[in-house]
C-alpha cells in the first residue's frame, strides 16, 4: 500500500487542492475497517440503485479516500462510504483509494477533504450539510466564525450566523424527519416548523407525512394546519392526530395517499378556518340555489377579499348574448343573488 | 415601560464631527464606542441596545407607500432613524431591519432643510410623521429631536407634524411653543394585549396619562387603535380601553382616531413564531389580502370596525375616525361611507384639527 506522503502540498488554506495530483492505489476491501464511521457524512447511508448500477457497469470511477491508523494495518474511510458498501455488495476484492498517513491527515484536514471530494462529485443534500457544519464546528475544532465565513460559501450558503444556526438545528430532527428533508419531501421551512413541536410529536407528524406520500408543498400545508390548530385549540398535535376522524382518514381501507391527503386537508382547513369555511359553504349554497344554467358561472373573489363577483358567460352569437342578458336581469330580483352580494 | 438605554455607540465616520454626535458621546462618556464605515455594515458584536449614529443618506421625506388596492391617507414620512426596542410582536421592523441596534440619523438640520424645500412645491397641505421606522419619541431623551421639530413646525402653516408613540418619553415636549402644528399621537391597545404583545412599551394607563399631560400643554392629541387584535374577548377588552380613554382625555381636543386591524407580510408569521412563541396573534383566521399581506377575513374586519366606530362615535362625536389601509368595501360596510380618494380622506381626517385651530385662534 502506497501512502500519499506529499500531504504538505495539500495546504487547506490555499488553492493547492486543485493543483494536487496522485495516482490512486487499489487496496483490498478486507484492509478497510468498515465499522469506523466517524467521518461518514452521507445521508441516508444506504446505497442508491443508480450508484450500485453505475459501479456494476463501469466499476469505481472516483477513488475513495482513506487514512491509516497509527498502529494497525487496516485503514479507515474518510470519504466514500457508499462506494465502499457498493463494492462490498458487488463482492469486489479491491477498491481504488487514496490513502493518507495518519500523522499527515489530521481530523481537521480530513473534514476539509470530505467537503472538497464530495463537492467535485455528487454535492450534498441539506441534512448532510447540517451534519457537516456540526462536525466542522465541533469535531475538527474550527471556530464558529471560520465555519461561517469559509465553509458556508463553499456549500453555496450565505455566510451568516443565522443560516449557520438554522442548519445546525436541523441535526436535532429525528431520523424520519431527516429522511423527509434529505429526500426533498419537506422544505426547510416545514422542517423548522416541525422542530417547534415537542420532540415526542415530531415522529407522529413524520409518520403522517410518510403515509400521505406528500411532496414539499402539500407537506407544508398539512404541517402548518396541524400546528396552527394545535395552537388555536391549545391541544397537542398528537391528540389531534389521534382523534377519531383523523384516524379514520389515515386507516381507511382502499384509500390512496392522494385521497387521504385531500380528505385530511379539507378537514383540517375547515377546522383551522371555521368562519371562512362557513362563509364559503353559504356562498356555494346561494350560488346553487340560484339555479343558473350550467354554462353560466359565478365566481366570488378569492379568499372573499376584493370587490365584486365575477360572471363567466360564454357567448357564441347574439342569441346567446340576449339569453345571458335575460338571465342577468332576472338575477336582480333573485333573493339568493342579493344575499350573495352582501356576503362578498 | 423600558426606557432606551444604549449599551454601546457605533458612529458612522461621516458623522464623527456632527454636533449631535458629540453631544450624545458626552452624554454617555463611559459607554464603549467605535467608528464604522457604514450603518449597513455593522460588526457582529452589535446588540439590540447598541445606538448607531448615522447620516440620513436617502430622501429625508417620502410619501407613505401605503399598500396597493387599499385606501391610503396621503401621509408623509420623515425618516429620523430605524429601530425600536419596544419589541412589539407584530412589528414589521422584525423583518425590515436586517441588523440589531437602533439607528439615529444625527443630521436633523439637513433633514429639515430638505423638508423646507419639499414643502415649498408640494401639495397645499401635508401631514407628516416620524413614526414609521421607529417610535417618534423613543430616543428623544437622547436626541432632543422633538424640540427641534416642534419649533420648526410651529412656524409652518401648510403642514402638521404627528409624533406617534407607545411610550411616555414626553419630558422634552413640556413648555414648548407648538402653535398647534404638532399632534402627539398614541397607539392604543387593551392592557392585556400590551402585556402580551407590546411588552417593553408603556402600559395603557401610562400612555393615557402622558396624553393627558400633552393635552394640558395645549397639544392636539390623536389615537391609533392599530393593530386591533381579534380574539374571543376583543369586544370587552377594547370597550374597556375606550372607556379609559374617555375617562382621561378631553374628547374635544382629539383631532383624529384611526382604526386598523392586524396585518403583516406572510413571512412575518415565521418570525413571530420563532421570536414570540407565546404569542397567539398569528393563529386567528387570516387570509392573504389584495396587497399580499395577511389580514383577518373581511367579515371579521367589518364587525370590528363597525363596532369600534359606533363605540368611539358615542364618546367622540366630533373626532374623525378613519380606517388605515382598508378597502372601499370595508369602509362602506363598516363606517357607512367611503372617501373618494386619498385627498378626500385627508380632508376628512384634518377637519377636527382645523376646527380646533380656529376655535383657539379666535
Amino acid at each position: 500500500m502506497r501512502h500519499r506522503s506529499d500531504w504538505a502540498l495539500l495546504n487547506i488554506n490555499s488553492k493547492k487542492f486543485s493543483s494536487y495530483h496522485t495516482i490512486a492505489d487499489s487496496i483490498p476491501l478486507k484492509d478497510i475497517l468498515a465499522s469506523d464511521t466517524r467521518f461518514r457524512c452521507s445521508f441516508p447511508p444506504s446505497i442508491s440503485s443508480q450508484l450500485y448500477m453505475s459501479i456494476k457497469t463501469l466499476g469505481i470511477m472516483h477513488p475513495i479516500i482513506c487514512r491509516t491508523f497509527p498502529s494497525s494495518r487496516t485503514v479507515q474511510i474518510i470519504s466514500g462510504f457508499r462506494r465502499f458498501n457498493a463494492a462490498k455488495k458487488l463482492k469486489l476484492s479491491h477498491i481504488p483509494a487514496y490513502v493518507y498517513p495518519h500523522k499527515e491527515l489530521t481530523d481537521k484536514k480530513a473534514m476539509v477533504l470530505i467537503i472538497h471530494d464530495n463537492l467535485t462529485s455528487r454535492g450534498f443534500n441539506i441534512i448532510e450539510i447540517a451534519r457537516l457544519l456540526r462536525a466542522l464546528s465541533s469535531k475538527s475544532a474550527f471556530s464558529e466564525k471560520e465555519v461561517i465565513s469559509r465553509f458556508l460559501p463553499l456549500l453555496s450558503l450565505e455566510p451568516n450566523r443565522c443560516i449557520f444556526e438554522r442548519m445546525i438545528k436541523l441535526c436535532s430532527l429525528k431520523l424520519p424527519g431527516q429522511h423527509l428533508l434529505a429526500e426533498g419531501k419537506i422544505s426547510l421551512q416545514t422542517a423548522e416548523l416541525i422542530l417547534h413541536v415537542p420532540s415526542r410529536e415530531r415522529d407522529i407528524i413524520c409518520t403522517v407525512l410518510h403515509k400521505l406520500k406528500t411532496g414539499r408543498n402539500k407537506s407544508h400545508d398539512i404541517v402548518t394546519l396541524l400546528y396552527d390548530i394545535s395552537k388555536r385549540e391549545h391541544i397537542s398535535i398528537q391528540t389531534l392526530i389521534q382523534e377519531r376522524f383523523m384516524q379514520d382518514i389515515l386507516t381507511a381501507k382502499n384509500s390512496s395517499p392522494p385521497i387521504m391527503f385531500h380528505a385530511m386537508k379539507s378537514y383540517l382547513f375547515n377546522r383551522r378556518y371555521p368562519q371562512l369555511s362557513k362563509l364559503k359553504s353559504e356562498i356555494s349554497s346561494l350560488i346553487k340555489n340560484m339555479q343558473l344554467p350550467k354554462n353560466i358561472r359565478i365566481q366570488p373573489p378569492g379568499s372573499l377579499e376584493g370587490e365584486g363577483i365575477t360572471f363567466e358567460l360564454p357567448v357564441r352569437n347574439t342569441e346567446d348574448l340576449k339569453q345571458s342578458i335575460q338571465i342577468l336581469k332576472q338575477l336582480i330580483s333573485n333573493p339568493c343573488f342579493n344575499e350573495l352580494l352582501k356576503k362578498t | 415601560m423600558i426606557r432606551f438605554k444604549p449599551s454601546g455607540i457605533l458612529i458612522e465616520r461621516t458623522v464623527l464631527q456632527n454636533t449631535l454626535t458629540k453631544h450624545i458621546c458626552n452624554m454617555f462618556p463611559r459607554l464603549p464606542r467605535s467608528v464604522i464605515s457604514n450603518a449597513s455594515d455593522l460588526p457582529s458584536t452589535t446588540l439590540s441596545s447598541t445606538l448607531i449614529l448615522a447620516k440620513q443618506q436617502g430622501k429625508s421625506i417620502v410619501h407613505c407607500p401605503g399598500t396597493p388596492h387599499y385606501l391610503c391617507c396621503n401621509y408623509y414620512i420623515i425618516d429620523i432613524g430605524i429601530g425600536c426596542h419596544y419589541n412589539c410582536s407584530y412589528c414589521f421592523l422584525h423583518q425590515y431591519q436586517q441588523h440589531p441596534g437602533t439607528i439615529v440619523y444625527v443630521n436633523a438640520d439637513h433633514i429639515l432643510q430638505s423638508l423646507s424645500a419639499y414643502i415649498k412645491y408640494k401639495s397645499p397641505f401635508m401631514r407628516i410623521g416620524t413614526g414609521e421606522f421607529t417610535d417618534s419619541l423613543i430616543t428623544d431623551h437622547i436626541t432632543g429631536y422633538s424640540k427641534k421639530f416642534i419649533a420648526y413646525f410651529a412656524r409652518q402653516d401648510r403642514c402638521v407634524l404627528e409624533l406617534k408613540t407607545k411610550g411616555t418619553n414626553i419630558d422634552n415636549l413640556i413648555n414648548l411653543k407648538h402653535n398647534l402644528q404638532t399632534v402627539i399621537a398614541w397607539s392604543l391597545n387593551p392592557e392585556p394585549i400590551i402585556r402580551l404583545e407590546e411588552t417593553a412599551s408603556a402600559s395603557l394607563d401610562q400612555r393615557l396619562n402622558a396624553a393627558q399631560t400633552c393635552q394640558k400643554q395645549g397639544y392636539p392629541v390623536a389615537f391609533h387603535f392599530d393593530p386591533i387584535i381579534y380574539s374571543d374577548t376583543w369586544e370587552t377588552a377594547y370597550q374597556k380601553a375606550i372607556r379609559k380613554l374617555t375617562q382621561t382625555i378631553n374628547p374635544d381636543r382629539i383631532v383624529w382616531i384611526s382604526l386598523g386591524t392586524l396585518r403583516f407580510n406572510p413571512h412575518m408569521k415565521q418570525i413571530i413564531q420563532k421570536r414570540f412563541p407565546k404569542s397567539n396573534i398569528i393563529y386567528e383566521e387570516m387570509i392573504k389580502g389584495l396587497d399580499g399581506k395577511l389580514r383577518y377575513i373581511q367579515p371579521i374586519r367589518i364587525e370590528i370596525y363597525s363596532k369600534m366606530y359606533a363605540w368611539l362615535k358615542k364618546y367622540f362625536p366630533k373626532t374623525p375616525v378613519y380606517l388605515c389601509m382598508e378597502s372601499p368595501v370595508v369602509w362602506k360596510r363598516s363606517l357607512g361611507f367611503v372617501p373618494g380618494n386619498h385627498q378626500e380622506l385627508e380632508t376628512y381626517i384634518m377637519k377636527r384639527w382645523g376646527q380646533i385651530r380656529e376655535e383657539i385662534r379666535k
